[in-house]
């Protein structure tokens, strides 16, 4: 992580929670002075030295007297801190709830967006199974109509006759060369594909959900 | 370390260190350091609350182009720390007393 990562998360956390501006531009140009003063090129060092963001941000709200919705996970540091956190118990999980329901109504909101995307790349992969199932079906189809048609002709003109018998062979050969065992895998492969675009997208909504939390 | 420092430890520290000439965040953290383990995370909320309680004030000075935030003691801060320095002697002959045998004959077993 570097300078710039680590004063944003900061300043997130600390926008988040409603921290008057002049505390958070008082913390947040200390630790920047920190960064500076650590020297040049030695970002990362400081960052982690110094610890994760959310945390020191956490602990300023705490002293601040704001209660972050996760605090209660980690032990109070100082009875004080336990006091505050009674003082005013469902402070933050008001906040977080009010917080899930502008994900869900942006959610909802986006819906122009999201929506076409979603049904594109259903439509997508549709188009590429009807793709190849197509031009598997013409495969037999032709080889067979050939054969036929071949052993029809072969009464009336032999030669044509038994050169449509051969290439109706050679096309069903073809099928049963390269195009079952290749039907026999894609078919399982669109499967999969779909099952892994269904798992992402519900990753995705489960993901939303999960930020409730936060 | 196998001691742990208190805040009000702390406080009195940095209100030394910063009697001795005005500093900043930074060297306040590294002087600290030969005596504790402490990050620049657990300095912020000390000089924080310093000054809020007005025995540290800052002001802002130019360093390699940016400004660099130095504390500087109030009146305040200067007698909090002569009240501090007499609580830790007294504290210190106590402790000494009974961990170095110290004075023996003068133990109050307070």
């Amino acid at each position: 992580m570097n300078k710039l990562e680590f004063l944003t998360k900061m300043r997130n956390r600390l926008e988040k929670f409603g921290l008057p501006q002049d505390d958070i531009n008082d913390a947040l140009s200390y630790y920047e002075e920190v960064f500076l003063d650590a020297g040049f090129g030695k970002e990362e060092e400081t960052a982690a030295e110094l610890g994760d963001p959310v945390e020191i941000a956490d602990g300023i709200l705490r002293d601040s007297g704001i209660h972050t919705a996760d605090a209660s996970q980690f032990p109070p540091r100082f009875d004080e801190t336990q006091v505050q956190n009674t003082a005013n118990p469902n402070g933050g999980s008001s906040k977080s709830n009010e917080n899930f329901w502008l994900k869900f109504i942006l959610l909802i909101l986006t819906f122009p967006i999201w929506l076409p995307i979603i049904i594109t790349l259903f439509a997508l992969l549709f188009a590429l199974m009807v793709t190849v199932v197509a031009i598997v079906a013409a495969l037999i189809i032709s080889g067979i109509a050939f054969i036929i048609t071949g052993v029809y002709t072969v009464i009336d003109v032999p030669p044509v006759g038994i050169l449509m018998i051969g290439i109706g062979l050679m096309i069903t050969g073809l099928f049963v060369i390269i195009g079952s065992p290749t039907l026999r895998k894609i078919i399982p492969a669109c499967g999969s594909l779909i099952r892994g675009l269904v798992d992402w997208i519900r990753g995705l909504f489960a993901k939303r959900g999960g930020q409730k939390n936060v | 370390m196998g001691f742990s420092i208190n805040a009000g430890l702390l406080d009195a520290m940095v209100l030394s260190i910063v009697q001795q000439n005005d500093t900043y965040g930074y060297e306040i953290t590294q002087y600290l350091r030969k005596a504790v383990d402490i990050s620049e995370s657990t300095l912020y909320p000390v000089l924080r609350r310093l000054q809020k309680g007005e025995l540290l004030e800052t002001y802002d000075k130019e360093y390699m182009g940016r400004n660099r935030r130095y504390y500087r003691l109030t009146e305040r801060g200067a007698a909090s720390l002569e009240e501090y320095r007499e609580e830790w002697r007294s504290h210190k002959k106590k402790v000494d007393s009974i961990l170095l045998n110290e004075g023996v004959e003068n133990n109050e077993q307070a």
